[in-house]
């Protein structure tokens, strides 16, 4: 399946920086997924459960081989899609758990 | 007193030596924190600067370049970041159309210039704002800075100290809620004056702009769907953007910082070895004065012993030898 590229980066330094099948998360209007090539979008993010599905070069370790990874957005900010890349923002966030 | 001279320059050559153990131990610290200060800011970078694309993707919608922040529009009086409550404003703040000054400097001094630079380009800059008519209001962070206006009379309506030298992202999140205090009371800009760290071997001092937003043409750009609207977003990105830009500058001072700290304790390690040399110089002389002087004060005896015995009896040659003064 078709990939796109993600980035979570928060104050501490980024979360994840890799590719991955689909990317869901909370977002103002409710819940909300990116698939590859979705359209250039700016929302607000929630905070709620960040999943990144299939993912590739993560960061090694356990989680590189991981089907799903979790990150749990405490605080807020925006994701940002475009040119098949989704920009998770963030000022608050753990994980992968 | 030759031999006073002596224990004097005795001691001195020891207070200048536990000095230059404490300068050399903060040289070693603060070259250890350059480190860690930079690793904070290279993590810090990326947040940021998809921040900014986000302003700048803002920026090219039609919608939203129409923004107060951006300094095309009058700030309409229903915008959140601009209750439009002025009446309620208490004494002190911002006054409509006023100007936040920000300026980073250090909680500490001994560390060459620093705070001095910051301190030149704080006052250049409120100087030129007053000029302009902008009516500057100041928030300080750092001890050395708050004390700096304070000793000239200038009021602050927001002061931090504690945490220069290693800033944490709460801290930003602070100092721009007092930011936002002010964009609240009326004031439509914000400057930053702090310390830019571009590499270990080069920093500088800065007067920025944050708000209004610089706005670049960008033709050609993707056309974005903003989820809520633009105007909304713009909302709700300003104080995000404000705390990432404010905390990016307050990591670049803290290294900055510890750069300018490095280098002035490694100039005083310097000089105390130096004025170690010369004390100990100085004190070998003063010892061997007060040796030739016990040798004359002996000679001198001897000789008189001699010819009060009418100099034939003590010839004993041994007496005029001094292996070690010769």
């Amino acid at each position: 399946m078709a990939a796109t590229q993600v980035e979570i980066v928060t104050p501490r330094g980024a979360l994840f920086s890799g590719s991955a099948e689909m990317v869901t998360l909370r977002a103002e209007g409710g819940d909300i997924a990116f698939l590859a090539n979705h359209m250039a979008y700016v929302g607000v993010l929630e905070p709620g459960e960040l999943r990144v599905l299939h993912p590739e070069g993560a960061a090694p370790g356990p989680q590189a081989t991981a089907d799903e990874l979790r990150f749990d957005v405490q605080g807020g900010g925006f994701v940002e899609v475009s040119a098949n890349r989704v920009v998770v923002i963030c000022d608050a966030a753990t994980g992968p758990q | 007193m030759p031999a006073g001279l002596e224990r004097q320059l005795r001691r001195r050559i020891r207070s200048v030596q536990s000095t230059q153990k404490i300068t050399r131990a903060m040289e070693l610290i603060a070259a250890s924190r350059i480190t860690r200060a930079q690793h904070a800011i290279l993590a810090a970078a990326p947040y940021a600067e998809r921040l900014r694309d986000v302003a700048s993707e803002l920026a090219a919608d039609p919608e939203a370049s129409g923004h107060w922040v951006f300094g095309g529009a009058p700030r309409p009086s229903g915008s959140p970041a601009g209750d439009g409550r002025l009446g309620e404003r208490s004494g002190g703040g911002a006054q409509a159309g006023g100007t936040a000054v920000v300026v980073i400097g250090a909680d500490r001094g001994l560390a060459g210039a620093f705070n001095l630079f910051v301190q030149r380009a704080a006052d250049e800059l409120v100087s030129d704002l007053a000029a302009r008519g902008q009516a500057p209001v100041l928030i300080a962070v750092g001890r050395k800075a708050i004390a700096h206006f304070r000793s000239r009379g200038r009021d602050l309506v927001a002061q931090f100290e504690g945490f220069a030298d290693r800033p944490r992202f709460d801290d930003a999140r602070r100092v721009v809620e007092a930011v936002s205090e002010q964009l609240k009371g009326g004031a439509n800009s914000v400057y930053v004056v702090s310390t830019r760290f571009i590499s270990s071997g080069s920093q500088r001092v800065e007067s920025r702009r944050l708000v209004p937003l610089e706005r670049e043409e960008r033709r050609g750009a993707t056309v974005f769907e903003f989820e809520p609207g633009p105007a909304e977003i713009m909302d709700r990105l300003l104080p995000q953007w404000l705390e990432a830009e404010v905390f990016v500058a307050l990591l670049e001072a803290a290294a900055a910082f510890h750069v300018s700290q490095q280098r002035a304790m490694a100039a005083a390690t310097d000089n105390a070895d130096e004025l170690i040399k010369t004390l100990t110089r100085h004190m070998n002389r003063a010892r061997q004065d007060s040796i030739t002087t016990e040798i004359i004060e002996i000679v001198g005896g001897a000789e008189a012993l001699r010819q009060d015995t009418g100099g034939d009896k003590l010839t004993r040659p041994d007496v005029y030898v001094f292996p070690e003064a010769s």
